[in-house]
């Protein structure tokens, strides 16, 4: 009697327990121990090859691999933020109309529907310097020297960003749009009858209520910016000369092409802080929101 | 503080008409209640006047300026909505003071009119409160500070008490009138609730359909209604209404009501009846008096009935029987122990009888 009331719950809890270990325990901790390793996907045996701290010393010294962290900072705040700002206008505009919203909601979503990959060979054709559909429309109207879109160590980071807010736009726009529809009626109507203009209304009003929508549309893009790796991979390849180079190309290239599993292991715990960080912030900045709704 | 005037004020939705060619002139200080049930478009013309829907015809005149082209802003007028819409993010007092704010009023004069509302309404305890924090009836009283603090030329209500409490309803109905006699302000109110538009209007307006039935003070509606519409939405319990044969005899006029109930026609309306075959008696419930007498001829409209329901309220116990099918309801004011079945005489004061022509529904005399 007394053993079967203590195995039955074991018993129930054992699936759970057995998925999850298998799908996040182990290799969360098989990955942390192989970052105390010199493991190289070519030589299984270097798994037991324990070298301690190595791996974070050397990535400390790593100036690349700081200027990939910084890069991605940079793709990350001017990403979220031309997103969140083209998203809200997107959104304002949709929440505007009264015929025909449901067809421009399907048709605004269309970049969605298209994998990063593809979208990724699209813009590498649109930015293209010899043959991209961007140089030969600047043709027609009398540039006659072909930018280096692709190529130029300025304006390869900023053709990745354009190609990522184009696919990426539309999520921040359904997010806050499921916001604006969300707002009651009568507090909008109030402040009009109150006095305020149409950008009063939305600066002291729709924008309050909006914002839990927008650190939430945050949150999830700014976890899903940060381990940007498909478009950048097949625009540029981290290139020209690793100036488009972020953290997860670097890790990937470090990790599957240098075989160097032990070194990308460490970094990716490193880069893990940049996603913590962000979220973090944003669900503080969230929570505050909501709060200052008297929601929570 | 000012008048307001509507000058054949019409709105459609497409080919729904929601008000039809209003007429109607508010004067200053007036406290005017719109009243009608739900769709007869007391809310519409209410919105119309504060600009938050469009005129599909029609003007309005604020303080005898047109204001059909006007935004909401710029109409001065400030108004209480059903579910308060107070600003969630702003506490108390910066629900009251965000409309002097908007308009750039000076700090001091904000802090100073906000304290009077706060003080005019209690609220000193909640000043830095927010909405959520807040029971219904204290968020009704900033919505009420809020537009008090604007001083506008009208405050327009739209159902301000339909959210809250029985009991609470009739204190703050109390506070609203109290307010008004205050501030000597132009209210338009507009409510489904008939006890409000009699207890608070100088001046009650029933709509029913986009139009309106009769406009006239609370106690002209209630004693002199226009038609059978009027008649039976205000007042409570509504009036009784039994259709009648007009019916000749030996030079009377007798109205029979059915088998039992032959009643003589009184002298002054004699003749308004004349041509008519049939009409609508209205009569209120204490109209309708149970009499202990033994007497129970149709002579002095007297009439013997049966009892369904007896619902006993303390002052009064309101006697339920059928007259040709149609439940009739008598307030008797003495009460007695009455049961079911047991066979009551009534008077009906045939002074106060109202009579309905039978097809216009509207009243003969």
């Amino acid at each position: 009697m007394g053993r079967n009331i203590l195995r039955s719950p074991i018993m129930l809890l054992l699936p759970s327990i057995l998925a999850i270990g298998f799908v996040i325990i182990i290799p969360l901790i098989f990955s942390f121990y192989t970052s105390f390793t010199s493991y190289k996907l070519t030589r299984p045996d270097s798994l037991f090859n324990f070298v301690g701290f190595r791996n974070y010393e050397r990535l400390i010294d790593n100036t690349k691999f700081w200027y990939a962290f910084g890069r991605t900072i940079l793709f990350l705040a001017v990403v979220l933020n031309l997103e969140l700002l083209f998203g809200l206008g997107i959104a304002l505009l949709i929440n505007k109309i009264t015929w025909g919203q449901r067809t421009l909601r399907t048709i605004m979503m269309f970049p969605m529907m298209f994998s990063p990959i593809l979208v990724g060979f699209q813009w590498k054709y649109i930015f293209n310097d010899n043959i991209g559909l961007l140089n030969n429309f600047l043709y027609l109207f009398g540039y006659e020297s072909a930018i280096p879109w692709l190529i130029d160590k300025y304006l390869a980071m900023g053709s990745i960003m354009v190609a990522e807010i184009w696919a990426n736009t539309s999520i921040f726009a359904i997010l806050l749009l499921a916001g604006l529809l969300g707002i009651p009626r009568d507090p909008i109507e109030a402040a009009r009858v109150d006095g305020c203009n149409s950008w009063q209304v939305f600066k002291n009003i729709t924008l309050p209520f909006l914002m839990p929508f927008v650190f939430i549309a945050l949150t999830i893009r700014s976890l899903d910016v940060g381990r940007a790796y498909d478009i950048v991979h097949i625009m540029t390849g981290g290139g020209p000369a690793m100036r488009t180079e972020l953290l997860w190309t670097m890790i990937a290239r470090i990790g599957y092409k240098d075989a160097n599993m032990g070194f990308a292991n460490a970094m990716s715990y490193v880069s893990i802080i940049l996603s913590i960080a962000f979220t973090y912030y944003f669900f503080t900045k969230l929570v505050a929101a909501r709060r200052e709704l008297g929601q929570q | 503080m000012a008048k307001v005037e509507l000058k054949n004020l019409t709105k459609k939705y497409g080919e729904v008409i929601a008000v039809q060619n209003m007429n109607l002139t508010i004067s200053d200080n007036e406290f005017l209640v719109l009243v009608g049930p739900s769709g007869c478009g007391k809310s519409t013309t209410l919105r119309m006047i504060a600009g938050l829907e469009e005129i599909s015809g029609g003007e309005i005149f604020i303080r005898d300026q047109l204001v059909n082209e006007k935004d909401p802003k710029d109409r001065n007028v400030s108004m209480v909505f059903q579910n308060y819409a107070l600003y969630p993010h702003m506490t108390v007092e910066e629900n009251l003071g965000f409309s002097l704010k908007i308009a750039k009023v000076e700090k001091e004069e904000i802090e100073k009119r906000v304290r009077d509302a706060v003080q005019i309404l209690g609220l000193e305890e909640l000043r830095k409160r927010k909405p959520s924090q807040l029971s219904g009836g204290q968020r009704q009283r900033v919505a009420m500070g809020r537009a008090i603090v604007r001083r506008p030329d009208a405050f327009l209500f739209d159902e301000p008490l339909s959210n809250l409490d029985a009991k609470l309803r009739t204190q703050m109905r109390t506070e609203i009138k109290k307010l008004h006699q205050k501030l000597k302000t132009t209210i338009i109110y507009v409510t489904h609730d008939q006890v409000e538009a009699m207890t608070l209007a100088d001046r009650i307006i029933i709509m029913k359909d986009g139009y309106i039935e009769q406009i006239g003070s609370p106690i002209e509606v209630f004693t002199k209604p226009a038609n059978i519409f009027v008649a039976t939405f205000i007042g409570s319990p509504p009036m009784n209404i039994i259709e009648g044969d007009v019916i000749r005899k030996e030079n009377k006029l007798i109205i029979k009501i059915d088998d039992e109930i032959n009643l003589e026609c009184p002298q002054k309306i004699q003749s308004s009846l004349e041509n008519k075959n049939k009409i609508y008696l209205g009569i209120r419930a204490e109209d309708i008096m149970p009499k202990e007498t033994s007497d129970y001829t149709n002579s002095n409209w007297c009439f013997q009935k049966s009892i369904n329901l007896a619902e006993p309220l303390g002052t009064e116990t309101q006697l339920f029987f059928t007259i040709k099918n149609k439940e009739i309801i008598s307030r008797m004011y003495n009460p007695k122990d009455v049961k079911v079945g047991d066979k009551i005489n009534f008077q009906i004061d045939s002074n106060k009888v109202h009579f309905f022509d039978a097809e216009t529904e509207k009243t003969i005399f």
